[in-house]
């Protein structure tokens, strides 16, 4: 059985050194895609996804294990992107694909317009106010539970459900939606279940 | 009128007990704000789901991985690894 991601710390905390190394193989597609997602951009989310390991490999030694690694290693991600976009903020707006044509700013109904309408939707997602985006971005996009959005955010799951609802109908509005949606078929109350 | 804030993530995502489904929807009979956003953070889950998982460009991690060569090689107290030639160049990244 493969070690766990607790267990690869305790061993990297005893000279392992490729324990660390799986730890990054693990979790890179995560954390890369967190950083994406916050920062719109490929090459801030490149040096965000750094920035986080980096910042894992030195503090690495002040993780007790008290939380799940995933949580910790989500938080120092968070945080590496909340630097890069402090960092950013007196540089150049967003530039995003730019040779893309602008969508029409309308959901694309067409398969084939899907990927136009993704590029539409991480534009429409960094003009989210950054403490809305990540517990979108957790949430929505990396299907975390609230209680680890939470933790990682370390904010009450009060505040994250209501940052999400408000967060969503901002991006939403960004999106330049009207209120055309059906929701999607809801599971059946627990009945006959669990 | 006040709205219920934190239910209506979990009523969009229908992930409420029902109890809390029934008082949103008693709500939503009322409210046209309520009801509008409903519509609006739909939409937008809907849009979030369907991004798509980027791959991890080759590369980003290698200067992480060059750095943790450095730092077990700088730890005195930690166990003798042999580094070989893969000791990195920490600064790679400034390339």
């Amino acid at each position: 059985m493969d070690p766990s991601d607790e267990e690869l710390v305790r061993a990297f905390s005893e000279g392992d050194r490729p324990a660390f190394e799986e730890l990054v193989r693990r979790h890179e597609r995560r954390v890369y895609n967190l950083a994406l997602r916050m920062l719109g951009r490929e090459e801030d989310a490149r040096d965000a996804t750094q920035d986080a390991f980096l910042s894992a490999l030195r503090k690495v030694s002040s993780f007790r294990g008290d939380a799940a690694f995933t949580t910790w290693m989500h938080r120092v991600t968070v945080n590496a992107c909340y630097d890069m976009l402090r960092k950013r903020a007196r540089g150049p707006l967003l530039e995003l694909d730019s040779e893309l044509p602008l969508p029409e700013p309308r959901a694309a109904a067409d398969p084939a317009e899907a990927a136009v309408a993704g590029v539409d939707v991480r534009r429409a997602l960094v003009q989210v106010p950054e403490e809305f985006r990540a517990v979108l971005v957790l949430h929505d996009v990396q299907d975390m539970a609230y209680d680890d959005v939470a933790a990682v955010l370390g904010i009450p799951v009060g505040t994250v459900k209501s940052r999400l609802h408000r967060g969503r109908v901002m991006l939403a509005r960004a999106l330049g939606h009207g209120t055309a949606w059906e929701p999607a078929e809801r599971p059946a109350p627990s009945e006959g279940q669990s | 009128m006040s709205h219920p804030e934190e239910l209506l993530a979990g009523y969009v995502e229908g992930a409420l007990e029902q109890h809390e489904r029934a008082m949103v929807e008693a709500h939503l009979v009322a409210c046209d704000l309520c009801t509008e956003e409903i519509g609006l953070a739909g939409r937008a889950r809907d849009a979030l789901a369907a991004l798509p998982e980027e791959t991890v460009p080759l590369g980003v991690t290698g200067p992480v991985l060059a750095e943790l060569q450095r730092d077990v090689a700088g730890a005195p107290d930690r166990q003798r690894l042999d580094l070989g030639a893969q000791v990195g160049d920490g600064h790679a990244r400034a390339a």
